[in-house]
């Protein structure tokens, strides 16, 4: 079960590239909000950029308003599609600049953490795109996208430890019961329990504040990535949030390759 | 050297979860809130927190108020919300939107000037495309409120605007 860094480095281009020509293709299959009339009208968002730093302003009046920016979606879906069919991976420094241009305009994030994590996948994706696929470059790319993913699972983890309605259950019940979908029954009953409730709610932050251990073995990270995609796909579930399970699949190869890491060096 | 690597990370942990101690702070000046992306809190689903609602309403021509409606109708589930979700994601853009003006209004010095905020003039804006959407005309007046979305209690109603 050993991998190169070069294949995990490929495998977390063409996932990320995935999660990326999925994005676009979303914002083109509603490109109206962007137009003169739409509700994301440039002319309404424009004053703000001003006053960011010159290049990128710049960057942002040329590409930013309507018929600019459903091209530049228009490119990036074929950018990703040149790395996820032909794993063409020079396209990454155009990924990674256009993402950080479409969360400006949407002021910051229109998709909270899955912008955030978008923007870590193409900027660390850009290292070896820009300095050679070097021994150096995929290593550090990758120890990136591992520290990273890390990071959010505990970060979350630990900030829902902190809270009493997590530990008690009644946090995972309201976020799951208000969710805009609506619930089924079943699950509704279910989550009305307060011990399976309390059960739910600490194995969320268990599984977020004890990621750090996928770190230990390549072993015990494939087990972790498992519970990922399974904590991933109740979210897209529940919650409808499959730009998170794409984004973050596509960094878990980083992890592979950080418990590799780990295991070569602890010998 | 297992013990060693489950000490270090017991340490980072211990590290982290004094940092998360630590009060949220949100990001101001425009510059680091447009770049909000680049500097990630990871932090998704703390504390429960009243989510604001958009609602608006229809004033006629004599004045007189019609049913306040919400403005924004939840996605449906479908089958391939698993890869492409259009309408979903536009939901939760438009939701943090309206959580973004919210925000605003609790800012004394954004709330003196409302009207000129950005985030303000969106909101009007998606108010008036669901009037259009609903096959509203350019007569009348309209207005638009946020509601506390568990209790229905209000939390702000803007000024009346004419259609």
């Amino acid at each position: 079960m050993a991998w190169t860094g070069t294949e995990l480095l490929s495998a977390s281009e063409r996932l990320s590239a995935l999660a990326l020509l999925l994005q676009s293709l979303e914002w083109l299959q509603v490109r109206g909000v962007f137009a003169d009339n739409g509700v994301w009208r440039y002319a309404l968002l424009a004053p703000e950029q001003r006053v960011l730093p010159v290049g990128l302003s710049l960057l942002c009046r040329v590409s930013l308003p309507y018929p600019s920016f459903v091209a530049l979606l228009g490119l990036r879906c074929v950018a990703a599609a040149l790395v996820l069919f032909l794993g063409e991976s020079r396209v990454w420094p155009f990924l990674c600049i256009s993402q950080i241009l479409l969360c400006v305009r949407f002021r910051g994030a229109s998709n909270g953490g899955s912008d955030s994590m978008s923007v870590v996948l193409a900027s660390a994706l850009s290292v070896p795109a820009l300095f050679g696929r070097t021994p150096l470059a995929i290593q550090a790319a990758l120890l990136y996208i591992g520290v990273q993913v890390t990071l959010s699972y505990a970060i979350a983890g630990l900030a829902k430890l902190r809270q009493p309605e997590w530990r008690d259950g009644q946090a995972l019940r309201h976020f799951v019961l208000s969710s805009p979908y609506g619930v089924p029954d079943l699950v509704r009953r279910m989550l009305e329990l307060p011990a399976l409730a309390r059960a739910l709610g600490w194995s969320v932050v268990a599984f977020e504040c004890l990621f750090p251990l996928a770190w230990l073995d390549p072993r015990v990270c494939l087990a972790w990535l498992s519970c990922g995609v399974l904590f991933h796909t109740a979210n897209v579930l529940a919650l409808g949030l499959n730009r998170f399970l794409w984004a973050w699949i596509a960094g878990y190869p980083a992890l592979l390759a950080g418990s590799e890491l780990v295991r070569v060096l602890s010998g | 050297m297992p013990l060693a690597m489950l000490g270090t990370l017991f340490a980072l942990t211990l590290v982290l979860f004094l940092l998360v101690r630590r009060p949220r702070h949100e990001l101001r000046g425009t510059s680091l809130t447009l770049l909000r992306c680049v500097l990630p809190s990871w932090r998704f689903f703390e504390e429960i927190a009243a989510v604001p609602t958009l609602t608006h309403r229809l004033i006629d021509a004599h004045g007189a108020p019609g049913p306040w409606l919400q403005t924004l109708a939840p996605p449906r589930r479908h089958a391939a919300m698993w890869g492409l979700h259009a309408a979903g994601n536009l939901y939760l853009a438009y939701q943090s939107l309206v959580e973004q003006l919210a925000a605003e209004l609790e800012d004394p010095a954004e709330f003196s000037e409302l009207s000129r905020s950005v985030s303000y003039q969106l909101v009007q804006a998606l108010v008036l495309q669901q009037l259009g959407s609903q096959g509203q005309g350019k007569v009348g007046q309209y207005q638009f409120r946020l509601i506390d979305g568990q209790t229905d209690a209000p939390l702000w109603v803007s000024p009346v605007h004419a259609l």
